[in-house]
């Protein structure tokens, strides 16, 4: 059973296609991520969804209500039954908290003691007791995440959308909110649709990953599904292989320019020309030029800490390789040979 | 969380009903029939009037009688003189006070924005008073004191430079406070890099800092221009007794001659916002030249310049802010008090001469004074409301509608910064002397115009207003439920409610001492008198001291309504 359906929607702003024919379910609970660098149309579809743009063309279906159709919003914005969670918070300054939290409630005309009740569940949930009184302007910012939060579950919506939820809060405040989100998740089984330019957020935080890039939907899956098997190299290079070799077809093996023949158990193309891609984290160096890895010069090294990132010269092409920072750093300019982990090449065809 | 489950799974009650825009295009159709009424009405009906004859067929024959009568000389040319020199004269002093304020450590920081601001919102006429009666080119005081110590009179405040002066001594403060408020938006750092790539102070401010923002400074000289062709009291008061006659003291010439020359008055109204849209299109196309070299970057990050030491200029530039304190609101607010205490007038004053008797005289032996005191806050109330009901509506369409017209709409309530005073008036005066709607001569018709007149800084204020409230916090209701009213009204509103508040004082002020309106279409009678028209009728009648304590009075009420709110008024501004 799904939650939200989208059907062929198309939103076009002047000549440019924003959301260029795009179809996808989301799941009865669980947290649906859509993933794709700035201008991919993955926050177009989030405010289409909402009703906060109206989309050129195409149906949408929350529930069992087509909420747009024939490119008009049948159902306003403020009747769909949602939450969103802003980047931007969005929380209204001149509300307490608990009068941000309560204000879902009683446009739906709760009676007072129920709104009280659950604008108190609500903060509790998000771990926010006490607060209530307070005005936005003495919070944190992962205060103020979580009150965003508190507000648009208090009236229990039919579906919530999260539009870069995670982007304004600093990096050890981003994870312990990842994890608040999939508890929150877990404890209403609520139906979560958000948006994200992050690659791990996206891994970490969804049951559904829809990899997005110039209004299109590249590859829907499970997050260790398209991590494993990226569909095409814009998505592979998009969930981190940024390493790539183009190769050629020589004798029926793959074979890199400058750099060498492909293992066998990569040979995953029948084409003539493949782009071969992996990540910096899978490749092995050794020092020298030791057997049946290929040959390359550290261009130049950066220590990180945990661990150590290489620049390396591999024939025509540079490679970034991560390699744990326990074994001491390499020179630069030393030789060193490379080889990619067993099962780590991804390979795909290359248009000549 | 076993206590929050068991809250959140009830099936919730919902009562959300789908909401039509019916409502919003209703309100769109009132706002847009408003704006007709109030500015567009009047203006065609300008151009009608400087076409007709007086056989009631339609020809140039006006503008002909125009040019015979004037030509290209007196009038016309006393009127760019007085407009151009009062505009230059007051954006030297603004932009220097402005650069001073803003980007140096100058003392007395206060002092020259509470001067500024105070000069802003008194009436004009207070300095012209105040300056007759210190440089009349007889008896006024500066003038008496000369006179016995070396034996001249050296000053004539009744003269074109008389009239520059003191009009400059009130258009200052528009110049400054508009351009202190950009060069507050600038980003410091761009000066900073300016000083680190070798550049001294003051290379800096002129090389770097004035370009910045020499759009507003472009528009607050035009704009100046503008009123200075639309001021009335400064030349009455100055200029017609020395029979110096400009656009506006000309225009009362003819409509208040015997018979009434309607049309010849509309012809030179057209001349003149023909003119003005000229200047205007300047202004325009200044800015849009800016904007396209992508100066947009203006807005920064708020890191505020590091104020240039003035060093040995430090008490320079201090005796410079308190003498321009003094000559433009310390000095003539005191002259005024002085003369409103004084029974006798000039030279004969003495401390001891000294009483309430003006006071007691207007307030309670004038037979009308409450009447006429009524009158003016009825107009004012009526103005605030039309005004801050137009412009929020118009502001709502622009900045939060995509409804076809809606610029439309912001140009019917902005034009008329564009229109000078009088030239408005004489447009609305053919607009509803002979109108079906007997408007003519009463309270609501002196609200509507003066209405139009403030529209378009109000609609400017609240727009910038509505810009500056982030989006998602009005989408954030909607997608809670609430439809566009009820975001509106819970939303909106209570967070433009300062802007809203700074709006009100602006125009509730300008309506206490608009002069030029109450005095055109009132028709002289009590029953649409307001205490500016009488303060003017006592002046004209050299009832001098009765002029002064009704302006006191005046003055009074005004301060006791801004100085509470002048805080909210100096930011929102």
């Amino acid at each position: 059973m799904s939650r939200v359906e989208v059907i062929n929607l198309v939103k076009r702003f002047g000549a440019m296609r924003a959301v260029d024919d795009v179809s996808f379910d989301v799941p009865e609970g669980g947290i649906t991520t859509m993933l794709g660098p700035s201008g991919c149309g993955k926050t177009t579809i989030l405010r289409c969804i909402a009703g906060l743009e109206t989309a050129t063309s195409g149906d949408i279906v929350i529930g069992s209500r087509a909420v747009f159709s024939g490119g008009q919003d049948v159902v306003p914005v403020e009747a769909r039954n949602l939450g969103m969670v802003f980047q931007s918070y969005a929380i209204w300054p001149h509300m307490t908290i608990a009068q941000n939290v309560a204000y879902g409630l009683k446009v739906r005309g709760y009676p007072r003691e129920d709104i009280a009740r659950r604008v108190r569940a609500a903060l509790d949930l998000v771990r926010l007791p006490g607060y209530a009184e307070r005005f936005p302007g003495q919070l944190s910012g992962g205060q103020m995440q979580r009150v965003v939060l508190a507000r648009a579950i208090a009236y229990d919506p039919e579906l919530l959308l999260l539009d870069e939820p995670l982007a304004n809060l600093d990096a050890h405040l981003r994870e312990e909110m990842r994890q608040e989100l999939k508890r929150i998740q877990r404890e209403t089984g609520m139906t979560m649709v958000a948006v994200t330019h992050d690659q791990s957020e996206a891994l970490a935080l969804s049951d559904q990953i829809m990899v997005m890039s110039s209004g299109r939907i590249l590859q829907r899956g499970r997050p260790e599904e398209i991590f494993r098997h990226p569909r095409t190299a814009e998505v592979a290079r998009f969930l981190g292989a940024t390493n790539v070799l183009s190769a050629h077809r020589v004798d029926g093996c793959l074979v890199v320019a400058g750099v060498g023949a492909v293992p066998d158990e990569a040979q995953g193309t029948a084409a003539d020309r493949a782009a071969i891609l992996f990540r910096p984290s899978d490749i092995v160096l050794r020092p020298g030029d030791a057997e049946g890895g290929w040959p390359g010069r550290i261009v130049f090294a950066q220590f990180l800490g945990r661990e150590v990132q290489y620049l390396i010269r591999c024939g025509d092409t540079e490679l970034t390789a991560e390699v744990s920072g326990r074994g001491g750093v390499l020179e630069e300019g030393a030789t060193v040979s490379v080889t990619v982990a067993p099962g780590a090449l991804l390979v795909y065809p290359e248009a000549a | 969380m076993s206590v929050a489950q068991p809250a959140l799974t009830v099936a919730p009650p919902v009562r959300l009903k789908p909401q039509r825009s019916v409502g919003l295009i209703i309100v769109y159709a009132l706002t847009a029939a408003a704006l007709l009424l109030l500015t567009v009405y009047p203006m065609v009906w300008l151009l009608i009037g400087s076409l007709s004859d007086r056989d009631g067929g339609y020809s140039v024959a006006n503008y002909i009688e125009l040019h015979d009568k004037f030509g290209a000389g007196g009038v016309l040319i006393n009127s760019w003189v007085f407009a151009f020199g009062a505009a230059a004269a007051a954006t030297i002093t603004g932009v220097l006070l402005a650069v001073l304020v803003a980007r140096t450590d100058v003392p007395l920081k206060k002092l020259a924005r509470f001067s500024a601001i105070l000069a802003f919102v008194s009436p004009p006429w207070l300095t012209a008073m105040a300056y007759v009666y210190i440089a009349s080119p007889n008896a006024g005081l500066v003038n008496q004191l000369f006179d016995q110590i070396v034996g001249i009179k050296p000053f004539d405040i009744q003269s074109m430079s008389g009239m520059i002066f003191v009009t400059a001594l009130f258009l200052y403060s528009f110049v400054f406070l508009t351009v202190e408020a950009a060069l507050s938006s600038v980003d410091g750092s761009f000066e900073e890099a300016a000083r680190v790539a070798g550049a001294r102070p003051l290379r800096v401010i002129r090389t770097v800092t004035l370009p910045l923002v020499t759009p507003a400074i472009v528009s607050a000289t035009a704009f100046s221009i503008i009123i200075a062709w639309g001021l009335f009291a400064v030349p009455a008061i100055l200029g017609m007794p020395a029979r110096i006659y400009v656009f506006s003291t000309q225009l009362y010439l003819f409509l208040s001659s015997f018979p009434p020359r309607l049309e010849l008055a509309a012809a030179m109204g057209v001349t003149f916002v023909a003119t003005a849209l000229v200047v205007g299109m300047l202004v325009w196309v200044v800015q849009r030249r800016r904007q396209s070299n992508s100066f947009a970057v203006v807005i920064g990050k708020g890191a505020r310049a590091a104020a240039v030491p003035l060093r040995r200029w430090r008490p320079v530039a201090a005796l410079f802010i308190v003498l321009l304190s003094l000559l433009s609101v310390i000095g003539p607010y005191l002259v005024v008090l002085w003369m409103s205490l004084n029974t006798r007038w000039f030279g004969n004053a003495s401390l001891a001469g000294l009483s309430l008797a003006n006071f007691d005289y207007v307030v309670r032996q004038y037979f009308a004074f409450w009447q006429i005191s009524g009158n003016t806050l009825r107009i004012a109330a009526m103005e605030v409301v039309i005004v801050l009901l137009v412009a929020t509506a118009v502001s709502y369409f622009t900045r939060r509608t995509k409804l076809r017209g809606r610029f439309l709409l912001q140009g019917a309530a902005m034009y008329t910064l564009l229109v000078p005073s009088v030239a408005f008036l004489t447009a609305v005066m053919w607009a509803w002397i002979g109108a079906p709607i007997a408007l003519y001569g009463g309270l609501t018709l002196i609200a509507m115009t003066q209405a139009a007149r403030s529209l378009p800084i109000a609609t400017r204020n609240i727009g910038d207003g509505f810009g500056q409230i982030d989006r998602s916090l009005e989408e954030a209701a909607r997608i809670c439920g609430a439809g566009r009213l009820r975001t509106l009204a819970t939303v909106t509103l209570p967070l433009l409610r300062p802007v809203l508040l700074a709006a009100f004082t602006v125009v509730f002020l300008s309506a206490l001492r608009d002069l030029n309106t109450p005095l055109f279409l009132g028709g002289g009678s009590t029953k649409s008198m307001t205490l500016s028209v009488l303060i003017f009728q006592f002046w004209s009648e050299t009832r001098i001291g009765e002029a002064a304590a009704l302006t006191i009075i005046l003055l009074s009420v005004t301060l006791a309504i801004f100085l509470p709110l002048s805080r909210t008024f100096s930011r929102g501004y």
